[in-house]
């Protein structure tokens, strides 16, 4: 057994949210993760050509 | 004829070669100098350091790209520039090492018309007592770093498979580093990778941090629009980190690392100290050390080079608090202000000023994140600074017609969170500007309708598509110049 460790602020973990149930389905469904590649294309093409003159 | 010198084969050198070549065409030289023989992709070195890359994935080997296009290639690190030129030299020129093994030691002094410096950064392992992979921590940074990081995860997972628990401490060796992304990958690799094998209940997690509020990434955090509510990263940042069960200690300035434990002060000035098992910690970035001299040999690095050994560009240095920090303090075209046909871009140039607000304790650290240059800004400088030397040597004409702000471009960060075609995930996050403009978007420092922050497997995808994309195009391959920064 290791020594008790001494923590910066070791409670805050408590206070962030977490993804449920219908979150977390969607981020590993085929369809709308596929949908969801076409839309990052699109928005990071955006930033792309956006940038730079 | 003009010769074109880029110093560094990173990825805002390599990028800004391979278009000055094409722009320049035969009449004309380009030369990358440039120490390692390979190309990295380093954003994938967070898959070496987890064992789902092997390092050939991430690297070739330069010379023959260069051969191919035609460009100069000398296997050596840049010591000196003189742009002024000497007794010896009329032209300016930039004095050589060579470590190639076939001519390791031999210096050399090569002139140049036009000289871009893409040397990254040094990775100042020195800056904090017992950091970096010759001491007592792990780094992901460069290729080998991340092989040997995942040689020593290996030796806690087999330390879990016999049921032991161990502690994994991820974040920042340094009150200022920067680069955070790139550890909190890591971070969630890691946990991703016990969780696949089944050991992630023997997993003590810890992200540990020198940002004011975790998802400040050394940009002062940003706001997604998302469910209807404008979020800022922290919310999604610590969502991420719950969600993965790693617990976080931030404004942490990491002063010391002993075989045992990783000494930090806090905000307040308070000591603390965190044991570890297994720790990655990034170090601080500084300039690579190279000097500059004048006509008579002169030592004239304060003109060419910041503090911090960065090089100076067409920035406003001048020193303001950060109530005063302006999106037009940052460069456009990184240009030298001593030396106009000098330049300097990615993480080699100097930034003006952060983009976290500062925070310092009551001993005097500073512990804010220095400002992220990632690699797509990387990329697009080295492109721009390219575009308008070709530009300048075709019309003779001594303007810029092309600029790339960091405060008027945007960024897309990948952040993977667990490898697999089906079971990988990563956060795609995207800012635009990656500066904050307070005056143009009084209300969230950013376009809100630019950005995203989403988790999941399309991340992944995306991530692994721009590995593949981003090496095909450094290799040179048929119509490479297609595929944009
Ligand atoms: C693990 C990791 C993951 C990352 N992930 C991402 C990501 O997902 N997305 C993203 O946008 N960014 C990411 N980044 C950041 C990105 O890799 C950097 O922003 C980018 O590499 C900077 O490019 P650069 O060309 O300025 O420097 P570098 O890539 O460091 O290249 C510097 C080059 O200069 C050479 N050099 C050094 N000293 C000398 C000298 N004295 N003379 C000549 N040559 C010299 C070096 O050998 C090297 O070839 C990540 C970084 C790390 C460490």
């Amino acid at each position: 057994m290791k020594p008790p460790i001494e923590r910066g602020v070791p409670s805050e973990h408590l206070y962030a949210t977490e993804p449920q149930g219908m979150v977390r389905f969607l981020r590993r469904s085929l369809i709308w993760q596929t949908f969801r590649f076409f839309v990052f294309n699109f928005k990071m093409l955006r930033i792309v050509v956006g940038g730079h003159s | 004829m003009a010769k074109v010198i880029v110093l560094g084969a990173g990825i805002s050198g390599h990028t800004a070669a391979q278009i000055l070549k094409r722009k320049l065409g035969k009449g004309h030289e380009v030369t990358v100098i440039s120490p390692n023989s390979n190309y990295q992709w380093v954003p994938s070195n967070i898959w070496v350091g987890v064992g789902k890359m092997s390092t050939e994935q991430v690297v070739f080997k330069l010379a023959p790209v260069y051969q191919k296009l035609g460009i100069g290639y000398k296997q050596a690190l840049a010591v000196s520039i003189h742009p002024e030129g000497n007794a010896r030299h009329p032209k300016p020129f930039v004095s050589i090492r060579h470590v190639a093994p076939d001519m390791e030691g031999k210096t050399e002094e090569v002139e140049y018309d036009y000289l871009v410096n893409s040397t990254g950064p040094k990775l100042n392992f020195a800056g904090t007592e017992g950091l970096g992979p010759d001491k007592f921590t792990n780094s992901v940074c460069t290729y080998d770093h991340a092989a040997h990081s995942w040689k020593n995860l290996q030796a806690c997972i087999a330390k879990m498979e016999k049921g032991q628990r161990q502690t994994f401490v991820i974040g920042t060796g340094h009150p200022m580093a920067t680069c955070q992304g790139a550890a909190f990958e890591y971070a969630l690799n890691i946990k991703a990778e016990l969780d696949n094998r089944k050991l992630g209940h023997l997993a003590d997690m810890w992200w540990i941090t020198n940002e004011a509020e975790l998802g400040d990434f050394g940009m002062g955090g940003a706001y997604i629009r998302k469910n209807g509510y404008v979020t800022p990263t922290k919310i999604f940042t610590e969502s991420i980190l719950r969600e993965y069960g790693v617990r976080w200690i931030k404004q942490a300035g990491v002063k010391k690392v002993d075989e045992k434990a990783i000494h930090y002060e806090d905000i307040l000035g308070q000591t603390h100290q965190i044991e570890y098992d297994f720790a990655m910690l990034i170090p601080g970035f500084a300039g690579t050390g190279i000097k500059a001299y004048g006509r008579e040999d002169q030592d004239i690095s304060d003109k060419v080079f910041a503090a911090n050994g960065m090089m100076k560009v067409d920035a406003d240095y001048t020193p303001k608090p950060y109530e005063q920090w302006k999106a037009a303090d940052w460069p456009s075209t990184y240009q030298s202000p001593a030396y106009p046909n000098v330049y300097a871009t990615g993480i080699a140039f100097a930034p003006p000023h952060g983009m976290s607000k500062p925070a310092i304790n009551k001993n005097g650290m500073s512990i804010t994140p220095t400002p992220p240059r990632t690699g797509m800004p990387s990329g697009v400088m080295g492109m721009v600074v390219a575009q308008n030397i070709a530009h300048q040597v075709k019309t003779g004409k001594n303007d810029h017609p092309h600029r790339a702000s960091m405060a008027r471009m945007g960024a897309v960060c990948v952040v993977s969170a667990g490898y697999g075609f089906f079971k990988g995930r990563a956060a795609v996050m995207t800012v635009f500007p990656i500066v904050p403009d307070w005056e143009k978007h009084p209300k969230w420092g950013r376009d809100i309708n630019y950005t995203i922050g989403e988790i999941g497997l399309a991340g992944h995808w995306v991530k692994l598509m721009l590995h593949y994309l981003f090496m095909y195009k450094a290799k040179a391959r048929p119509l490479w110049w297609m595929i944009p920064e």
